[in-house]
């Protein structure tokens, strides 16, 4: 939207030399540069796309300071890895109105993409995914962290998650008896 | 940076998770700051939530038991309504069945979503008023997506057969969310054997009987307004009817009944909520329909063609007039009881058929006129103990001897 209002002519001649290079050069937290398919980068990321339109990209490497190195790694990793895939017409719908469209399960490479991330890159990646504005990034890695809890225990999920068990005994009982309405199957 | 990030921050408006102002870069901090642990550690809560929010359905009572924090959050209405808005919802079968054998009533839900499929699930007793043997001509409706109401009937064993048991006006909700049941205002009239419909997320009541002997049959109807949580009555019926038959249609609420006063004619009218009127019908929407049906969000309403629901019919509103569709599974059932269409319900955008043997059809009528449509077995006859000891118990001569589906509604949660 930003992308065709209030553009000046100067802006559109310097949109044309940027255009000579198709890819952007992204700076992390401590220092790493990474390149990135600007289409993919503008594509993927409404953080980027407006980066990109507004003309604040820096060929010199444009400074991410929340983003540690590997969780930019594995963002440029999935903005290259999403450019060669070919994006299904329900994967740019849903991207366009993340807010009403419905839920998409995450295809083949993304659930290989987000299942070798170990635990804290997973987080981190879902933080810099929130960070650059990446909707679809952020369902999938969410959806990831969310299937980790799949048949767990409440036990388990606390030890996964390294969340502390607040209840007492008794409460923890009440709560079981009236969760008795529910589908109770361990 | 702080030229980026001027242009960076309005081209955030569509996330679901708003950027904070100022970032703070790990863990440790967050814990600090408001005196309470994170939901999840080494995420901002907002992300946590956008995780948890992401959890199926039929896991959230684990959720619940983790720790305090995570059960005030399913508790709320934040949780499940941002469900709801990112098409997360999950939408579940519930059932409301009358045992074959001693005639006692129980429910079931089917989770359909998410390749859910499997069996139907018994669930813990119902308010003692619709469980027993005797309850009997009670009305269910869906408030708000997840709000299953069960409201009016009676206790009486003996059902319509006798005096002095009359009807309720009680209403009770279970809500999908907080799973468990409340009590809502009393109807203003006791009402058994009437029809029920939501029509703008309010519920409307009308007909039936009163019970208790004499001239006890209703020509008033009511309507539920959840906002208000208040019941008031709207114009009266044309017709004093019992109804067998409702749908909402076009706007509008179709009964079809029996005349009170003239027993054994059928009579059809509808109600209009714009202009609050009930006016008496006999166009080709009420003719050629007498069994349950249900409406698509595209307006289209789909009714079964056969007594077992292997065929549909749609209603076409040019022709005025009912017309068996390319909807056939091909497979014939019969007519007996156990394979009786006892609802045809919207799920997910598609038709299903649930049979008295609690089997469930679902065929995708979007699909191509002409094409042969995909019926697809959600589950198969119950399996269930229940069930089983009511296949084995039959009661000849009995119209009892198997179990019937009262009611069929889809709760979202």
């Amino acid at each position: 939207m930003e992308v065709d209002k209030g553009k000046g002519e100067a802006e559109e001649t310097r949109k044309v030399a940027e255009a000579d290079r198709d890819t952007v050069t992204l700076k992390s937290s401590d220092g790493k540069l990474f390149e990135v398919s600007k289409e993919a980068a503008a594509r993927l990321s409404t953080v980027l796309a407006g980066m990109i339109a507004g003309g604040s990209i820096d060929d010199n490497g444009t400074d991410l300071k929340q983003i540690g190195s590997e969780a930019l790694e594995n963002v440029v990793d999935y903005c290259n890895k999403h450019a060669n895939s070919i994006p299904s017409a329900a994967l740019i719908s849903s991207s366009i109105s993340f807010n009403t469209a419905p839920f998409k399960e995450p295809e083949e490479w993304e659930r290989k993409f987000v299942d070798r991330l170990s635990h804290d890159a997973l987080f981190d990646l879902v933080e810099a995914a929130n960070f650059l504005g990446m909707e679809r990034l952020l369902d999938v890695t969410c959806h990831k962290i969310s299937e980790m809890m799949k048949g767990k225990s409440p036990d388990q999920i606390r030890e996964v998650f390294n969340i502390k068990n607040d209840y007492t005994k008794e409460e923890l009982e009440e709560i079981r008896q009236e969760l008795a309405w529910a589908f109770y199957d361990d | 940076m702080p030229a980026s990030k001027a242009c960076v921050q309005p081209s955030l408006r569509a996330s679901i998770h708003p950027l904070k102002t100022k970032a703070s870069p790990r863990p440790a901090n967050r814990s600090r700051g408001g005196g309470q642990c994170p939901l999840l550690p080494g995420l901002p809560d907002d992300l946590a939530i956008a995780v948890l929010i992401r959890v199926p359905r039929a896991d959230h009572w684990k959720l619940r038991l983790v720790c305090r924090r995570w059960h005030r959050l399913l508790a709320g209405n934040y949780f499940y309504a941002l469900r709801r808005r990112l098409g997360l919802a999950e939408q579940w079968l519930y059932a409301v069945t009358r045992h074959g054998h001693d005639g006692h009533v129980s429910w079931h839900a089917l989770a359909t979503s998410r390749g859910g499929g499997g069996a139907w699930r018994t669930l813990p007793p119902l308010p003692p008023e619709y469980a027993g043997a005797g309850a009997d001509g009670f009305g269910s409706a869906v408030l708000g997506g997840c709000h299953l109401y069960l409201l009016g009937g009676s206790t009486d064993p003996r059902g319509s057969g006798g005096g002095g048991g009359g009807a309720m006006r009680r209403v009770v909700f279970y809500s999908a969310r907080s799973n468990r049941w409340h009590r809502a205002p009393d109807m203003l009239r006791r009402r058994r054997s009437f029809a029920a419909c939501v029509m703008n997320n309010r519920l409307y009541v009308a007909g039936g009987e009163s019970g208790g002997g004499g001239a006890a049959a209703l020509k008033s109807a009511e309507v539920f307004d959840p906002a208000k949580n208040r019941w008031s009555f709207v114009a009266e019926m044309a017709v004093a009817m019992v109804p067998f038959v409702g749908a909402v249609h076009g706007g509008r609420w179709y009964l079809k009944g029996l005349d009170a006063e003239n027993q054994q004619q059928v009579v059809s009218q509808v109600y209009s909520p714009a202009t609050d009127t009930w006016t008496v019908v006999l166009d080709g929407m009420v003719t050629g329909w007498r069994s349950p049906s249900a409406c698509l969000d595209d307006g289209r309403i789909f009714a079964a063609d056969c007594k077992d629901g292997c065929r549909l019919k749609v209603y076409d509103e040019v022709a005025d007039a009912w017309a068996t569709c390319f909807v056939d599974s091909k497979q014939h059932r019969g007519s007996s009881p156990a394979m009786e269409a006892a609802a045809i319900v919207a799920l997910q955008g598609r038709i299903c058929v649930v049979r008295n043997d609690m089997s469930v059809l679902a065929v995708d009528v979007a699909e191509g006129e002409g094409k042969q449509q995909r019926w697809e077995t959600l589950t198969g006859k119950s399996h269930g103990k229940g069930f089983v000891t009511g296949l084995l118990s039959n009661l000849a001569g009995r119209g009892r001897a198997k179990n019937r589906i009262l009611h069929c509604q889809v709760l979202e949660a």
